[in-house]
């Protein structure tokens, strides 16, 4: 072993090489980034300008990124115990769909008084998402069909089911077929005096995040997601009820997908458009991908995309940045970030091999059986669940 | 280890996102002679369509009216921007000192009409939609529109003077008012030149609609413009007329007739359509929105502005004057001499119809009857400006969906 290699070694075991790859694929996705503006003719400090003039320094404008937060926490909040659980819930995104559908439905057909009429339209919602992800996962354990392909399948069939709504049934005369008439105001979610927020939204969201803290921290049932998140089969011979829990973990997420899209039409649209979910969902499995399924980390992740994805509309109209740039940069961000995630993996990996041959006195042999699952630990990434 | 590392990336994340807020700018203080405009395009700024003929329409008041700016945003529709909202685009331009909102898509009425109350001292343009007529704009608000019947109907002129097969095609977007209309009038103008020019029988020219469900394609939503195109003439469709916000049919009949295959088609919206296939290409009926925008901007600049519904009619005396008309017909290399000179014929007697005089062709006089067999113009009789703008279903003798399945 050459000096060279055991000084790399060294470091590379120590936290400077841990955090390291993270500043270089931040720093490889930043350089790409510039790379466009450039090619743009965009200064890049105009964008940095703009991106906190338009969402952080006035009070409204923090509001629409609040605005743009809730949806996407909300999602996060689902996914992470479905993740969790070792399930890839793509189906999100149909499911948001599915509650935009069912809020729509009341919202349209419905005429109740005041707090009836917004409880049925929230309920709708979250039964139609929860009754979609449900789906999924009773296509998971009774016909054998993985989440990600069912998932795949009831996004398609949800969007198929709006489009057709839009286009025909809910369409309204000489209309467009891309949106629904406009809501009555009895029909939407009440807001805030001064600032287009809506509070029983941040209430459902909030409730959400601490009931996903909390029996992801320190419940039975969060254990056992864990226990099946890194093997579900183990999980199941040492008696987790996984059939159960998979089905319960796919409506909760589904359930808080549906309120998101529920929030989506009854407050931001006030009417149901085409493409209603508008990759919300996808964002938010980039996001929980990203905060390495942590709790406590997810909200000032999706914070940060909210914000980004909320700039996209100041950087078009100031800067005259195309619409698909934005995504792009996220795209990039998450891209890089996740790429030397795994070069950092793997060179822990490596570093730990390495201490066990020397401690093994230079004689391979399988590193020893540990037992990872404890109450009150959040769950790792690098486990099986992503 | 891992909550170090997570929470580096957390910090890092934030960090590079509002680096620079120190130094943020505040808004630019709007010059004092500076009046700002703000347009609201439903497709991209240079789709050679639609969208592109309302930029250039904004970049037209620019250059003529002193001090004048525009702020513009594209795209603005579900799939390319579905976090979008009007409220927040309307928030966004009036936020960097917009006078004036011009909302330039059907597809934005319900949002728009529902945003103008809100901001009584801004005004709201909204082009192609009749909230004024039907009392559910604010006062705030105006429409604006060109009657693009006539050039419609002289596409529809240049097609019966042109095939051979007796087959033509129209590319419709979704179906309402107005896309009937406008399909309407094609099939009348080239019903009109195939008997008086052509000396045929109408009764043996067949006219297709299809529509595709959008202004343009929305992959996974509409019918695939391309394929729809040729579909048209692989059924023996030799000119395809296009009624969509972009290119497909002149791309698709140019493609087709570098393959050896005799066949034409009609842009829509642009006047520089014909550039993707000139030698296909026998014409573009286009709008000229700069002189109308000038006249709004003036108003609204001067104090002057009132709520109107305006539907202005080409000027005759020269439809392509791009000072004064705010409908043409670009007539396309693909016309012969002659063809050109019986367009500008046909054209010419429309403007005398229009006006009233003796011997003018009166687009929408009757009889005329419904694609049911039910009347829409008895003997003799010309429709009314509410009659045009509002016909529930396409002509009798033409071919495709007259509505929508829920109407």
């Amino acid at each position: 072993m050459t000096a060279f290699r055991k000084i790399l070694i060294q470091i590379s075991s120590n936290t400077v090489l841990g955090i390291l790859p993270l500043f270089v694929g931040i720093l490889v996705a930043l350089a790409a980034i510039l790379l466009i503006l450039n090619n743009e003719n965009v200064e890049p400090r105009a964008v940095y300008d703009l991106i906190y003039e338009r969402t952080l320094s006035l009070p409204e404008n923090r509001a629409n990124v609040v605005d743009f937060w809730l949806p996407i926490l909300l999602c996060c909040c689902g996914l992470l115990l479905t993740f969790t659980a070792g399930l890839w819930n793509i189906g999100i995104e149909g499911q948001i769909t599915m509650g935009a559908v069912g809020a729509t439905s009341i919202a349209l057909f419905v005429e109740l008084p005041r707090n009836e009429q917004i409880f049925t339209e929230l309920f709708m919602a979250g039964a139609a998402g929860g009754t979609w992800a449900l789906f999924t996962g009773i296509m998971r354990t009774r016909g054998g069909v993985n989440e990600i392909f069912g998932g795949v399948a009831m996004n398609f069939l949800a969007s198929s089911f709006s489009s057709y709504l839009l286009v025909a049934p809910w369409s309204p005369p000489n209309a467009t077929g891309s949106a629904t008439v406009r809501f009555p105001a009895n029909a939407i979610l009440p807001s805030m005096d001064d600032y287009r927020l809506s509070p029983i939204t941040i209430y459902i969201t909030l409730t959400a995040f601490i009931f996903v803290l909390l029996t992801l921290s320190g419940s039975r049932w969060g254990l056992q997601l864990r226990a099946m998140g890194k093997n579900e089969k183990s999980a199941q011979m040492l008696g987790v009820p996984t059939e159960r829990n998979i089905w319960l973990a796919m409506l909760i997420c589904g359930i808080m997908a549906g309120l998101a899209g529920g929030h989506l039409v009854l407050f931001r649209r006030a009417n149901l458009p085409a493409n209603v979910s508008g990759g919300i969902g996808f964002l938010s499995l980039l996001v929980v991908l990203l905060a390495s399924i942590r709790v406590r980390w997810v909200p000032f992740v999706s914070f940060a995309f909210a914000l980004l994805y909320s700039a996209g509309l100041p950087l078009r109209t100031r800067l005259q940045l195309d619409a698909s740039l934005i995504g792009i940069f996220l795209g990039i961000l998450v891209f890089c970030v996740l790429i030397f995630d795994g070069v950092r993996q793997r060179l822990k990996e490596r570093v730990e091999q390495r201490k066990l041959l020397a401690a093994s006195g230079g004689e391979k042999s399988p590193p020893p059986p540990t037992v990872e699952i404890q109450i009150g630990q959040e769950a790792s990434s690098g486990s099986g669940s992503n | 280890m891992r909550k170090r590392y997570s929470l580096a990336l957390i910090v890092v994340l934030l960090v590079t996102l509002v680096i620079g807020a120190g130094f943020a700018n505040q808004s630019k203080a709007t010059a004092q002679d500076e009046f700002v405009f703000g347009m609201i395009l439903v497709g991209p700024h240079d789709d050679n369509g639609w969208s592109e003929a309302h930029y250039n329409g904004g970049l037209y008041v620019e250059e003529h009216v002193e001090g004048a700016k525009m702020i513009w945003i594209d795209k603005v529709n579900p799939a390319d921007s579905p976090e979008l909202t009007m409220d927040l685009v309307v928030e966004d331009l009036v936020s960097q000192g917009a006078k004036l909102i011009i909302a330039t898509s059907d597809d934005f009425k319900a949002d728009f009409t529902a945003v103008a109350p809100n901001y009584p001292d801004i005004v709201f343009l909204h082009v192609s939609g009749d909230g004024v007529w039907t009392g559910e704009a604010s006062e705030n608000m105006g429409n604006l529109f060109g009657q693009m019947q006539y050039g419609k109907a002289i596409a529809g002129c240049a097609a019966a003077l042109k095939t051979e097969t007796g087959k033509i095609a129209y590319l419709g977007p979704l179906i309402n008012n107005e896309t009937r209309l406008f399909a309407n009038a094609v099939y009348l103008g080239a019903k009109y030149c195939y008997e008086h020019y052509r000396g045929m029988d109408p009764a043996t020219l067949q006219f297709t609609v299809n529509w595709i469900g959008f202004w343009f394609s929305i992959p996974g939503v509409t019918l695939d413009p391309t394929e729809v195109a040729n579909a048209f003439f692989n059924d023996g469709n030799d000119v395809v007329l296009s009624g969509i916000d972009t290119t497909e049919a002149t791309v698709v009949a140019g493609q087709r007739s570098a393959e050896g295959e005799r066949v034409f088609s009609v842009g829509y919206d642009y006047i520089d359509t014909c550039a993707e296939a000139p030698s296909v290409c026998l014409g573009v009926p286009y709008y000229n929105w700069g002189p109308a925008y000038v006249t709004t901007v003036n108003a609204v600049k001067d104090g002057t502005w009132t709520q109107s519904f305006d539907w202005l009619e080409p000027d005759w005396s020269d439809i392509n004057n791009p000072d004064t008309s705010i409908v043409g017909f670009a007539k396309g290399t693909a016309l012969t001499e002659e063809e050109a000179a019986i367009l500008d014929e046909y054209t010419a007697a429309l403007g005398a119809g229009a006006k009233g005089e003796e011997g003018g062709v009166v687009l929408f006089q009757g009889p005329l009857n419904y694609q049911d067999g039910s009347t829409y113009l008895e003997d003799g009789e010309v429709a009314t400006p509410e009659k045009v703008w509002y016909m529930p279903q396409l002509l009798e003798g033409m071919i495709g969906e007259s509505s929508a399945e829920s109407e």
